[in-house]
């Protein structure tokens, strides 16, 4: 039977005898290898240890291999302090939970240190938003929009807005105003489709980061509880669709892994999400689509 | 010494229990310690374990750093930072505390030491440090931006 099994049978039988341990540990040295951290003197090492923790067997239950890894990723964030950005943070606390884990050789603390590792991070980005004195309002993403070219073609895609537009709107929010008597106005009347798109974006926001929070501190079996890889799913293929830092999703990806069901449909399912992020980034399809649009 | 043996035991048990806690506790420790930072020292929302990225528009790009050389009359002559100081600027902008600004006005000094050709009309009294960021109405984006640090160093501090 196992000579005569196609690739798919050999790929499901293989998903399938991964414990959600291994799953996550192996998706969170993909994770290292696809996006490698830190200066050049953290990271040809952490990326050593990552092959290693996929290559060699039985490596990625290793507490030496995990415990690396935290002191790499713990002195990244450390040398950078505050400018690092968040999810190096979160890197070196799910390293942490990897070596309590391996060290203590318990995969129910892995999988209770990624509920409430995501889930406590999810209330507290949820929280920033809920009380940011410009979030609710859409200020922020009437800015962002404007500010940051990263999301420029999206905006120019479900816009009325033009190229030119932007870059007036982009000057004027970045410069200084300190005389009320003589700030000039924004340069432009904000298009209704823009207003709609950053309303949309906010309260999509607000609603995708609260509903994940809420599940992963929900007792996991409660009917709320099981709606909580459903939650993650959702929110990575529709936030990292506009926001290109792919890193973050694949780490948030591996420690859900390590707390999901571990059904074949499940794992597929997480799988496929993983890829897709990495399309998001590496494919500028909001530009390709603005460009087959302009033809 | 089973009695031993059990108060080892029972020591392992608890060390066993806590270390399970460890992520958790490094996560609420790092969240506490960005909302004293952003609430003492003006840290941006973005940064420094709080996860507050996509939260707030006071983020690095809509904050500005300047550095002046102030005389004894008060008359202000701004000090330009170029690359070699963007560590530096970086870290006053995003984290103003005084420990920053202070670090700030040491590389100002190193800058100004370094290209002697740069004459005040006299010895500068100090060099003063201000961060400012923008802010914008809701509705209308109309901006303004204000002070959020300033301080003053004596010039030739740290030699």
């Amino acid at each position: 039977m196992g000579d005569k099994a196609g690739p798919w049978q050999r790929l499901a039988a293989g998903l399938r005898r991964l414990t959600p341990a291994e799953l996550a540990a192996r998706l969170t040295c993909l994770t290292l290898l696809f996006s490698p951290v830190g200066d050049w003197f953290v990271r040809p090492a952490t990326m050593a240890l990552a092959g290693a923790g996929l290559l060699l067997p039985g490596a990625w239950r290793s507490p030496w291999l995990w415990g690396a890894l935290a002191l790499l990723t713990g002195a990244r964030v450390i040398a950078d302090w505050p400018l690092a950005d968040n999810h190096a943070y979160l890197l070196f606390y799910w390293c942490v939970a990897l070596v309590v884990a391996a060290a203590l050789r318990d995969p129910e603390v892995l999988a209770r240190n990624a509920r409430l590792l995501i889930g406590l991070m999810f209330a507290a980005a949820a929280w920033q938003k809920w009380t940011s004195p410009d979030y609710p309002n859409d200020v922020f993403f009437l800015t962002t929009f404007l500010l940051d070219p990263r999301f420029t073609d999206f905006t120019l895609l479900f816009t009325t807005l033009t190229p030119d537009q932007i870059e007036a709107g982009r000057a004027y929010l970045e410069a200084p105003h300190r005389e009320p008597g003589t700030v000039p106005q924004f340069p432009f009347e904000l298009p209704a489709s823009f207003r709609l798109l950053a309303t949309a974006s906010t309260w999509w926001n607000l609603f995708e980061q609260t509903l994940v929070a809420a599940s992963f501190l929900a007792p996991p079996a409660s009917r709320l509880g099981r709606l909580r890889d459903a939650a993650m799913l959702l929110f990575c293929f529709t936030i990292y669709a506009v926001a290109p830092v792919p890193s973050f999703g694949w780490l948030l990806l591996a420690m859900t892994a390590a707390q999901g069901t571990p059904t074949l449909r499940a794992r597929l399912w997480l799988l496929g999400c993983f890829a897709i992020l990495g399309f998001y980034y590496e494919v500028p399809w909001a530009g390709l689509l603005l460009e087959a649009s302009a033809r | 010494m089973p009695g031993g043996e059990t108060v080892r035991a029972g020591a392992r048990g608890r060390l066993r229990q806590v270390s399970g806690w460890l992520p958790v506790l490094l996560l609420a420790s790092g969240l506490g310690v960005h909302l004293w930072q952003v609430r003492a020292h003006q840290l941006s929302p973005w940064l420094g374990a709080g996860f507050g990225m996509f939260a707030s528009t006071d983020v690095g790009s809509v904050r500005r750093v300047e550095v002046f050389a102030v005389l004894a009359d008060g008359t202000r002559y701004p000090v330009l930072l170029g690359s070699p100081y963007e560590d530096a600027l970086r870290r006053a902008r995003d984290l103003p505390s005084g420990r920053e600004l202070e670090r700030l006005a040491g590389v100002a000094r190193e800058a100004l030491a370094a290209q002697p050709d740069i004459a005040f009309p006299e010895t500068p009294r100090h060099l003063r440090v201000e961060v400012w960021r923008n802010r914008y109405e809701p509705g209308s984006l109309q901006a303004s931006s204000s002070m959020i640090a300033t301080r003053d160093f004596a010039f030739d501090d740290g030699g």
